[in-house]
This record gives C-alpha cells, structure tokens and sequence, in this order.
C-alpha cells in the first residue's frame, strides 16, 4: 500500500543565497572580488557556501583575475563589486574581456530598488555606464527572476562569439526571500546568418597558388586548436596568427611564420604580403594587424570563417565567407582539401624568408637584451608554462620570443591593451592551474597600474613568478616619441621609480635585482626553483626599442629595423 | 544617405538605449525614432539613420544585441 507523505516544502531562500546557488550549479568554483555597502548581503551569505573567494586589492584586479581565469581555463570567469566606485572600478576589467571575447559574468550591488534614480549613496547607473562594454547586462527587480537571470547569463557569456555578462543586483533583491521562480524567457531568435559555402572555400584554396593561414584568437575560444592543428598539418599551408593566437602551432612547427602586423615577424608579414588567398580563421583584420589597410595583402583573395556574422565584411571584403563554428568548418573543409596543398614552391619560399630573418639574440653589448632573457626563461619554464603579460614593449616581446605551446598558455590584452593587465591574469591563471608555471612578465610602468595585487599573491600563497623588465619609462609611448615625435620625451621618464625589490619584500614575495647578461643565467634558476612568489627585477638599457616595426598609417610592407640615421 | 529600419525589440530594461547607443557607436547617426508597444514583452522601433557605411554593417551588429527580435529594411 503506497503511503502518501505531505511534502514538505523548501525553507525559502534569500536573494543572496539563490545568486551563490547558481553560481555553483554553472560549475563555478572561484569568484573574484571586493565586498562594499549594497553587495554585503551577498558576502553575508558567501561563508555559507563552498565556493571559494579570492579577494583581490581593487574590483580592477578582481574583474582582470577572473579573465585571465577565463582565458586560462576556458570556464567563465566570475567577478563580484559593490555599486558606485565598485563597478567604476570593475568597468576596464569588463571592456578588456569584451574586446578580447572572454566569457566572463559580473554580479554587482546597487542600491534599493525603491532608492533607484534618487542619487543615492553610492548609486551609479550600473546599466547605462556598462552598456558598451558588455555583451548584455540585466537589471534584476524581482527576486523571482533572479535564478533564470544567473542561468540566462551563463548561457550568454559562453555562447556564439564570448564576453562579459553584467547582473546588477539591488540590495533588497538580495534580501528579498524568495520560494518560486519565474520561467526565463530567453531569446529564441536565430541571428540573420549567410549560408555557409564550404565547397566554394575548398574551390578557393585549391586554386590558390600562395595561400597563407591568418588564425586568431577566435581558434582558441572556438575550442578548435587540435582542429586547426589537423588542418595545419593537412593542408601545410603557411600560417600567420595574431597576438591572441600564438601558442596555436607548436612554435617550431615548420607551418608557423609567427605573429604577423605592427610588431610582427617579418617572414609573416611578407608572406602575407605576397599572399593570393588569406584563409582567415578567427579574426578580425584588426588595425594592429593590416597597418595601412588598403595596403594589407594586396593581392589576397580572402576566405573569412568567423562565427560572429557582423566581423564579416565589416573590413575587409571577403570573397567568401563561412559563417559558423570553426571547428565542424575545419574539419569539414579538411575531407575537401588534398593532402598536401600542391604549393611546394610557395612553402619553399616562406620557409626560406624564415631562416634569412631569424632573430639574432647576440647583440653586441654587455646589458640583458630582452629578447634573448625572455627566450631563455620561457624555455627554462617549459612547454606546459603559462606566461601573462602587460601592454607595452615588453608584451610585444613576450609575443616574439616566448616560446608558447597553447593559446590559452598566452595571457595578453590584445583588444584593450590595458596596462596592469598581467599581474591580476597571472593570479586568476595560478588559480584555474594550481599545478602549472605561471610568470608574469611586467613593464615599470604596467606593474604599477595594479602592484597592489601583490598583497593577493601573498595572501593566497600562490607561486606566481614576476619578470619586471624596468627600462625607467613607458617604454613603448617613448619610442613613439622617438621615432615619430622628434624626441619629445613628454610625460614618460619614470626614472623616480621606486626600489621594486623592496616593495616586493615589503608585501611578503622573494626579489631580487639583476642589470648584466652575466647574471641572466642565475637568475633565471633561482626564479624558477624558489617557492611561492617571487621578483625577479631586471633593468634595462632605458633606450632599448622594440623591432621590427611597421610605422603607423603604413603598410606591412614597410617594416623599420632599427630607429632611422 | 538616409535609411529606414523596423525592429522588434524586447522591452526589457536600457532595451532602447541600448539600439541606439550601439547605432550611434558604430557610425550611423540618429535622425529619427519611435517606438511602440506591441505586447507585454515585445515593442515596435521605427529607426531613421543617416548612414555612410553599408547599412548591412548595422543590421549584423544590431542582431548581436539580445532583446533585438528582428530587423527589417523599410522602403
């Protein structure tokens, strides 16, 4: 006989509670953040919980940890401010991850929803101030909302083309308790796509006498580097790839020419140069890419994969294009494709524009050249390695010379370009990678942009290692200066600097100073055989510039060397 | 040279503010709008831009927006 038991019904929950809830059941594990006045609910209910939360020293740092957590990882990234100064704080962290397409969800306090629009203390217009820098954000008014709101962000972040996602969140919702739900209503529309036109791409590259591959960042999110690896090695059509898709090809593989634009390889740029199809996977023709764009591959074809239909055309034309996920695309363009490409000659000639153009990593002076360090170190970290950076000469370094083995082990601001970038995605990278070697390679001028996140590093016990290339200058605004500003140094000697190894002590890390390429050696092993975090600062000839260079408003084709006579 | 668009749009919070904002941030400048509710959930915005790009451009980036439904091209 089946007994009948009255159910009894779930103690209702708070806001907070709900917020925490879900977090956890999109399989987060660790949130980013800095608690304040209307998001202490939420904090109030967070010891209650098995997620784990990082407090970084500023909501900046919090909103970059959770990127580079992201990018590191490939799960969405979660950062949580208070209202006002909170979310001015968090704005850089939110337009970075939306220029560079990282998933990531933003939970932030606002006040009372019956205070809204009355300028209350610490009231910002969350929605209106984010608006452009988010690929959605929600308002939440009703507690009953809340749950399909969190899981409708989630969804929006990861899905299509990645970004940020910001739910702004008023103390009373947080408050508020709450027993039903309402049903979400996402949205259902299909975006207005082309159809894809895969036998006329495959018709397009077999006909190509001089294709090159021009792959970016989009490769990686698209969770396609094996695909693109197989069609790499299928095809071995020459390949070029953009600042956030370095690490796609091993880099020796013999397919790799390296970065192409501003800072890139010269073999990449002239094979591109020369090129009659551009097979563009993931990217976007960015401005630091083509230079000059009516110069860019001036005798292209191009074929455009992208999965975001409105980068399509928005630049440069394509000849055809294939709207849709790059991963199914490549491998079903790879069934179309002989084995190899009939270019024998074309591989020959890029291969040689390779070897002629290798870097020199003697130059003839006794001070630590950059370049060869940064070699040395990466190689001594090792191909499961991570590296972050900040923006400036020492990132386009890192860019050139780092020898990286996977998209997602190359953290870098390549969209926003955002100085103090590298620390904060170094702390979220350690934390998504607890086992891997994390270093941050740092600029004097980017590292104080958020050197307050040492505290984090210290705090959290994390083994983070700093490479501080400390040239006296935002070295990169100055070779500008230098080269297109008649030596109008404005603004940009920071020779006042402060005794970075003493700073570093004072939060807790070990550091030491090294200036002679004597000392690189020994340096290199103790920073990578100390325990827990450490400095490693190095100072440079403060005139040391970044090459080769494309001028801006040139063309690719116009790459200085050196500083003109 | 003027275009004229008809959207369907949810009418959720910073909807509108948000098509035009994205409109006038990628270079077509506003020269008229109105907007009708059509339902609880959905409103009707007639969008008048002066636009030197192709007006295509726009439509690929209005459909990025979430509340966007729809996007038409009115004569």
């Amino acid at each position: 006989m089946n007994r009948a038991y009255p159910q009894r019904k779930p103690a209702p929950k708070t806001g907070a509670q709900i917020a925490l809830d879900c977090l956890l059941a999109e399989g987060v594990d660790v949130v980013f953040g800095y608690p304040g006045g209307a998001i202490l609910p939420l904090y109030d209910a967070l010891p209650d919980t098995l997620l784990r939360h990082v407090l970084c020293r500023h909501e900046q740092g919090a909103a970059l940890a959770a990127d580079g957590y992201a990018r590191s990882t490939g799960k969405v990234g979660v950062c949580i401010a208070t209202s006002g100064p909170g979310v001015t704080n968090l704005v850089t962290g939110l337009a970075n991850a939306l220029l560079d397409s990282v998933p990531m969800v933003a939970l932030t306090g606002q006040v009372p929803t019956h205070a809204l629009g009355t300028d209350a203390f610490q009231e910002v217009d969350t929605i209106g101030m984010t608006m452009p820098l988010v690929k959605h954000s929600f308002l939440v008014r009703d507690v009953a909302n809340l749950q399909g709101t969190i899981e409708e962000a989630f969804r929006i972040a990861k899905s299509g083309r990645p970004g940020p996602v910001l739910i702004d969140l008023p103390k009373d919702v947080q408050q508020a308790f709450c027993n039903h739900h309402n049903r979400f209503v996402a949205k259902t529309t299909t975006p207005n796509r082309q159809v894809t036109n895969l036998s006329a791409a495959a018709q397009l590259i077999r006909s190509a006498e001089r294709p090159v591959i021009y792959a970016g960042g989009g490769v990686g999110m698209a969770g396609a580097v094996e695909a693109f690896r197989r069609f790499v090695q299928h095809t071995q059509a020459p390949c070029v790839t953009t600042l956030k898709a370095i690490g796609l090809l091993e880099p020796h593989a013999p397919e790799n020419l390296g970065m192409l634009g501003m800072h890139g390889l010269e073999a990449a740029n002239k094979a591109v140069q020369a090129a009659d199809l551009l097979i563009v996977l993931g990217a976007r023709f960015d401005d630091r890419v083509t230079g000059k764009l009516q110069g860019f591959a001036p005798k292209a074809k191009v074929l455009h994969v992208e999965i975001d239909r409105a980068e399509i055309g928005k630049v440069r034309h394509a000849d055809v294009a294939v709207n849709g996920d790059l991963k199914p695309t490549l491998f079903a363009l790879h069934e179309l494709l002989p084995k190899p490409l009939d270019i024998a000659p074309w591989r020959e000639t890029c291969a040689e524009e390779k070897r002629v153009h290798a870097w020199d990593y003697d130059p003839p002076h006794d001070a630590i050249y950059a370049p060869r360090l940064l070699k040395q170190i990466s190689r001594a970290q090792g191909p499961g390695g991570i590296v972050s950076c900040d923006v400036g000469q020492h990132q386009m370094w890192v860019a050139q010379h780092c020898e990286i083995h996977r998209p997602e082990y190359h953290l870098s601001s390549g969209g926003l370009g955002t100085m103090g970038y590298g620390l904060p995605a170094a702390i979220g990278a350690q934390l998504g990678n607890p086992e891997a070697s994390v270093i941050n390679v740092s600029g004097d001028g980017s590292f104080m942009m958020n050197i307050q996140e040492l505290a984090t590093l210290v705090r959290y016990e994390l083994g983070v290692k700093i490479v501080l290339l400390d040239n006296s200058s935002l070295g990169m605004v100055r070779q500008w200066q230098e080269l297109f500003l008649d030596e109008r140094y404005s603004e940009t000697d920071l020779r006042d600097n402060p005794d970075f190894v003493q700073v570093a002590k004072a939060f807790g890390l070990q550091a030491q100073r090294i200036w002679h390429k004597d000392q690189e050696e020994a340096a290199i092993e103790w920073l990578l055989s100390t325990n827990g975090p450490a400095l490693l600062h190095v100072a440079l000839d403060p005139t040391a510039n970044v090459w080769p260079f494309v001028p801006p408003g040139k063309d690719n084709s116009t790459m200085l060397k050196g500083a003109p006579k | 040279m003027n275009q004229h668009l008809k959207i369907k749009l949810g009418r959720s919070d910073g909807a509108l503010v948000r098509l035009l904002g994205h409109t006038e941030r990628r270079g077509f400048a506003l020269v008229g709008v109105s907007a009708i509710p059509t339902g609880p959930m959905t409103q009707l915005v007639d969008l008048k831009i002066q636009a030197i790009r192709p007006i295509e451009h726009l439509i690929h980036q209005l459909y990025k927006l979430y509340d966007v439904q729809h996007v038409e091209k009115a004569q």
